[in-house]
């Protein structure tokens, strides 16, 4: 197996041996025995560098075979708990985007929140709740309706009822599936990269949810200087379903932020010198499957 | 997470200051990793590490069933339709030998595959050595856990233990169970949720031990991460490893001070299951359940809605 010559950038989300009901229904947990396999299958597919490495040696253009760095989406703490070491082994470090209600601990994910209604058989509730958004039953799934009709009236919705039913102690608890900010100063500390995902993970690459795109990066940024005193040029879209992606999420981007910045998307590509001096960035999600599936989905997908 | 369907009680644990440790586990491999990652995550204060010696009466049980399969074919009826039923109940009981052979192999090649190298970088950075005992209910036994009085008196799955041995911790005596409770408690608890295709009920249960098989209040349960394509041996390991990890959790939160919460178990409530319940039966419908396909189906079903 050979990959050409390029920036490789594989996504994960959460590294660890539990899967709560916040994650199950979006397939972002990988367990760490397959994870060790992944970065095992992939230190012998190219160099294993770190985010910044990686940006720096494809913008000056000085790549001379295959490069890989490993990102982690939405600041889990299985990823400095069970990721980090892992990643020591290869003598590598990894870069995580971070949302910052997330490790601040402000907010759950709010599709982390269907996944828990979805689990406390409430999903009758978020049916009534949904319909004045146009939700039908035999028409619609929860889960992609809420995504393909966001607004902040339906996250408002899923807030209330996921409060309702929740038990305090448990709204508490449940935190506990994101790194906070001594977790994330332990990252920077071992030299990893922050990257900034948002304040809150909205789409905010998608006609819906366009006009909140500048103040979710700022309010991330400004949240990650207060508490990290740490500044990532590095804004990285959240979702970025490319089927939906509007068509001009590019321009807002260059409207609002200078040239110090690079907008980070999905879209299963690798990266060269051009789209990376365009300020374009792109990851490859990992799947989980075994790791020699998962080189051979790697190289169709960059051929 | 926490049990999320029963009440939380706060746990409150004396404040003293010598909070020491003793575990108490079998030799297989997961039981050596959970000792060896105790032993990482709290060093010192772990003051003894058990290790029960198990009997073996494999050979026994083999002579005991070519005996038994002597006398049934010394009666046999030799009539046509008798020959029939003999051929079907032959050809049934060959499966269900393929399937217990399959779930030894696989038992064998997840654990060594979860944990073979872990526990070999484990084993050199740690040079504690276990104690082997042959009872842990015996009197010798409760006679060392008074002299020793440990704070936390932890335990992976493994036999009961009385009354006598938990009167002498000073803080808590903390289970980790490899199933679901209240729902499935006792023995083989992650196959019994297969088998009852009870695919969100594959967890994990960190409890205070009490008298009962898992009855004791639950301090954490949560879900493991289960994949597509993986066989339920794989599920049952990873289950151990995320246990070992949530007791870790529940210690260092006591160290640090945190408020822990206990959830108390109601009673007459799930099924507690024993060793002997789980016959070849059984195992031979989740092998068909897996050869099927049938937990593929159920994981990818969870993830809809």
């Amino acid at each position: 197996m050979k990959l050409k010559t390029a920036w490789y950038i594989i996504n994960y989300h959460d590294i660890s041996w539990e899967e709560s009901p916040f994650l199950r229904p979006y397939s972002v947990v990988t367990p760490p025995d397959l994870f060790y396999k992944h970065v095992q299958a992939i230190t012998k597919l190219g160099e294993l560098v770190s985010f910044q490495e990686g940006y720096n040696r494809t913008k000056c253009n000085s790549l001379q075979h295959p490069i890989f760095s490993i990102t982690f989406d939405d600041g889990f703490r299985g990823v400095r708990k069970y990721g980090m070491p892992i990643l020591n082994e290869f003598n590598s470090v990894g870069a995580i985007s971070i949302c910052s209600s997330f490790f601040l601990h402000d907010n759950i994910f709010w599709r982390g929140k269907l996944g828990w209604l979805h689990h406390k058989d409430a999903d009758r509730q978020v049916r009534t709740r949904f319909s004045k958004y146009g939700f039908k039953l035999y028409e619609h799934s929860i889960k992609k309706f809420s995504l393909d009709n966001f607004s902040l009236g339906l996250i408002e919705e899923i807030d209330n009822l996921y409060r309702e039913i929740t038990h305090p102690v448990f709204q508490k608890d449940a935190f506990r599936i994101y790194d906070d900010v001594k977790g994330l100063k332990q990252l920077l500390d071992a030299g990893w990269d922050l990257l900034n995902h948002t304040a809150n993970h909205f789409p905010v690459s998608e006609e819906s949810a366009l006009d909140l795109f500048k103040d979710e990066f700022l309010r991330c940024e400004s949240d990650m200087r207060e508490h990290l005193n740490y500044r990532s040029k590095f804004l990285v879209l959240p979702f970025d379903r490319v089927s939906k992606r509007a068509k001009n999420t590019r321009s807002v981007f260059l409207e609002n932020f200078d040239e110090s910045y690079n907008l980070v998307y999905v879209g299963n590509e690798s990266n060269d010198f051009n789209n990376v001096s365009n300020r374009e960035i792109y990851r490859i999600a990992a799947v989980n499957s075994p790791a020699s599936d998962f080189m051979k989905y790697l190289c169709k997908i960059t051929k | 997470m926490l049990p999320s369907e029963l009440q939380p009680t706060e746990l409150y644990l004396p404040n003293i200051d010598s909070k020491t440790i003793v575990i108490i586990t079998k030799s297989s491999l997961r039981h050596q990793r959970f000792a060896l990652r105790m032993l990482e995550s709290f060093d010192s204060r772990v003051i003894k590490w058990y290790v029960i010696e198990e009997s073996k009466s494999l050979r026994k049980r083999g002579v005991t069933s070519i005996m038994k399969l002597y006398e049934r074919i010394k009666n046999i009826d030799y009539s046509f339709k008798s020959v029939i039923l003999l051929f079907h109940k032959g050809y049934s009981l060959y499966n269900q030998r393929k399937a217990n052979r399959d779930f030894i192999r696989w038992n064998n090649t997840a654990e060594n595959y979860l944990f073979k190298e872990e526990v070999a970088r484990l084993r050199k950075k740690i040079s504690a050595k276990p104690t082997v005992i042959l009872n842990p209910n015996s009197i010798d036994f409760y006679k060392e856990i008074e002299q020793l009085r440990p704070y936390f008196f932890i335990s992976l799955g493994g036999p009961l233990f009385s009354r006598e041995i938990l009167k002498h911790v000073r803080g808590c005596s903390i289970n980790q169970h490899a199933g679901h409770s209240p729902d499935f408690k006792g023995d083989s608890t992650i196959l019994w949720a297969l088998y009852h295709r009870e695919s969100d009920k594959i967890s994990s249960t960190v409890h205070i031990t009490a008298e009962g098989a898992d009855t004791g209040g639950i301090l954490r349960r949560v879900g493991v991460c289960s994949l597509e394509g993986e066989n339920p041996a794989i599920y049952f390991n990873r289950v151990v490893a995320l246990g070992t990890e949530l007791i870790i959790e529940v210690v260092e939160d006591v160290f640090q001070n945190k408020p822990i919460y206990y959830h108390p178990q109601p009673k007459f409530t799930g099924k507690t299951k024993l060793s002997f319940h789980m016959e070849r039966k059984v195992r031979y419908h989740l092998w068909l359940d897996y050869k099927e396909r049938v937990i593929d189906y159920l994981l990818a079903k969870q993830r809809e809605f």
